[in-house]
């Protein structure tokens, strides 16, 4: 198989030519978009368009009626479980970053073991591993002893750590790994410098190539995001959709998703050049929606439940709750969280609103059968 | 009478329980459609978890579960996952689905003749999900399986019957039950695979996802039953032009 390597496809869309794209775009186009059935990445850039922005009510009413679809009433939960703090990276915007003096930590098996018995007896059999970028990680087994450890427990496991080696992915799958969340934080290559100020995440491509070496090594469901509030967010999102795409068409038994996470409170003093309305992410979902029926569209505690409960009654499909984002934090406060969290509900409080809605919380969807 | 392997069914609408709003709007749209038989996706048990346990909702004592592999990627998963399902105690009965593709769903002819076949040598009546591929239709009969079900369109589409002239053949050629599942979004399109000869048809979303559940439950027990009515009453054959109600000739 000769494959189109997804570097060059990035080339051949120059950012300003995209961004030029959905700027232009007119009502007439939207409306012609919106009476088709199979939508192209022109299709998806005038969906993403301030003009498509008016047709807010049409864009929602397809959104739900595609989720309903495939998704029917059903709406999956997953809790994050960081196991450290510590970072050599230091990205402008995360309170991990190595220039901020916080306290660092990582776990141990005991402490994780402590935090995967709450979240398993919240109910809770699908964790997402997160971790600051540590060579621990790297040089050890550190990672996969702890992903071998939690899948004891609980049959589906994502990790959302740095960008691995193919082998590192092979050694996670096998461990019981069947998730990945590997966001380029932005695909404008000027702004990616600028917010990455040292460590090995300045490495834009082995970043970018780090979900088809995943795929390669057979991690069954891949999502991919932007930070909101880097650069401009339609086109980025853009971006992130023909990266998905891209990983579709190459890897047809893999499974994309897309998170949605907006720059948070955290420790330091970078605030975005980019503001990112709740309009403007509702828009964005949706249109990820009526570009990817199937897809995954997630959910994180950094936004308001109102506003959460809204957007999973139209459009998102997997949501965290009762959320910590410290090392640790789900036994001890004692640590320095990722970002601030903007809903403290619990668990139960949230499946609550999710069955308030006429929908269907599930917090098993996958079997040790299918990944141990 | 449907019959499937050594049990005798009067309903021939088998329900899907995977995207409804709550288990107790899935059990009455269950009672509504008056089926006998349900299917689960193991992989959504949690036998840790009784309390969030969505089979509490469904009565095992009236009906035949149906635990179905939905998730699997290859026979070999699929093998494994039926093999707890019956560990769990959910009985030998398995709906197969080895489904490769996460976009459309369809399922894996190769990996599921193959899991057919060790399923069924060890012991499982097994319902194979397929592709409307007359031959691996009768490929699975011959190592065994309990019935086929072929597709009528994508999963969860809606699109009705698509490959109907597919299962027509494996219909006519099948010495199994043949279950029209996948992709029938209305009543008529249940009744309209029951009309051609289906034996029974399997319904999730049209009923699951519909704003009243229940009511549209009802509607698919119905249709389902007109045309089992019809297929046993004769179909008449359609032609090619038209033919006056009341005839005329030799009246006078």
């Amino acid at each position: 198989m000769i494959r189109e390597n997804f570097l060059s496809l990035l080339d051949n869309n120059p950012w300003e030519k995209i961004s030029g794209k959905i700027k232009n775009a007119g009502l007439d186009d939207v409306d012609r978009v919106l009476k088709k059935n199979k939508l192209d990445m022109d299709d998806f850039a005038i969906l993403l368009s301030k003009a498509a922005a008016e047709r807010i009510s049409v864009l929602k009413k397809k959104a739900h009626q595609l989720t309903t679809q495939y998704f029917g009433k059903a709406r999956f939960l997953y809790a994050p479980l960081y196991i450290t703090n510590r970072c050599i990276n230091s990205c402008v915007y995360c309170s991990f970053s190595e220039k901020n003096d916080i306290k660092r930590k990582y776990l141990n098996d005991t402490e994780i073991a402590n935090d995967a018995e709450y979240l398993h007896n919240q109910g809770f059999r699908h964790i997402l591993v997160v971790s600051g970028e540590d060579p621990i990680i790297m040089k050890s087994n550190y990672l996969i002893n702890t992903i071998a450890l939690l899948h004891k427990k609980f049959p589906s496991i994502s990790i959302e750590v740095q960008p691995l080696t193919e082998s590192l992915y092979r050694k996670a799958a096998a461990a019981g790994c069947d998730g990945l969340s590997l966001y380029q934080e932005t695909y404008n290559r000027d702004v990616y410098k600028t917010v990455h100020t040292g460590g090995p995440k300045r490495n834009f491509k082995w970043r970018i190539n780090g979900p088809e070496r995943a795929a390669c090594a057979g991690i069954k469901r891949i999502n991919f995001g932007v930070l909101l509030g880097l650069a401009d967010f339609r086109t980025d999102i853009w971006f992130a959709a023909l990266h998905a795409a891209y990983i579709r068409k190459n890897f047809w038994r893999t499974q994309i998703g897309f998170s949605f996470p907006r720059i948070r409170p955290f420790v330091g003093s970078y605030h975005p050049d980019v503001e990112v309305k709740d309009n403007d992410m509702l828009h964005l979902i949706l249109a990820l929606r009526i570009m990817f029926p199937q897809a995954s569209l997630v959910l994180s505690t950094r936004e308001r439940p109102k506003f959460r409960d809204m957007l999973l009654s139209v459009a998102a499909t997997n949501t965290s709750a009762g959320s910590k984002t410290n090392p640790g934090g789900y036994s001890d406060n004692s640590t320095t969280g990722q970002f601030d969290i903007s809903d403290n509900r619990s668990p139960s409080e949230v499946i609550e609103a999710i069955s308030a809605a006429g929908l269907y919380p599930v917090q098993k969807d996958w079997d040790i059968g299918l990944t141990g | 009478m449907l019959k499937i392997a050594d049990k005798e069914f009067s309903s021939r609408l088998i329900i899907g329980t995977g995207k409804f709003a709550s288990n107790s709007i899935m059990k009455e749209a269950i009672q509504a459609s008056g089926t006998q038989m349900v299917t689960v996706a193991l992989r959504r048990v949690d036998l840790d978890n009784p309390d969030s346990d969505m089979t509490k909702a469904i009565d095992f004592s009236r009906l035949q579960i149906l635990p179905n592999t939905s998730g699997a990627q290859t026979a070999e998963e699929a093998v494994k996952i039926a093999c707890i399902g019956r560990t769990m105690g959910l009985g030998n009965w398995v709906k197969l689905e080895v489904t490769p593709d996460p976009w459309y769903l369809l399922p894996d002819p190769i990996g599921t003749l193959k899991a057919a076949e060790l399923l069924s040598k060890d012991g499982f009546v097994v319902l194979a999900y397929m592709n409307a591929d007359p031959v691996l239709a009768k490929r699975l009969e011959d190592i065994g399986t309990a019935a086929v079900m072929p597709l009528a369109s994508p999963i969860g589409s809606a699109r009705g019957i698509k490959t109907g002239e597919m299962i027509r053949i494996i219909i006519e050629n099948s010495n199994l039950p043949v279950i029209v599942d996948a992709g029938l979004g209305t009543p008529s399109d249940a009744g309209y695979a029951i009309e051609m000869g289906a034996d029974a048809v399997l319904v999730n979303t049209a009923i699951a996802a519909s704003d009243d559940p229940v009511k549209m439950a009802n509607a698919f027990r119905l249709a389902v039953k007109a045309g089992r009515m019809g297929y046993e009453a004769g179909l008449i054959a359609s032609k090619e032009h038209a033919y006056a109600s009341s005839p005329e000739k030799n009246i006078i």
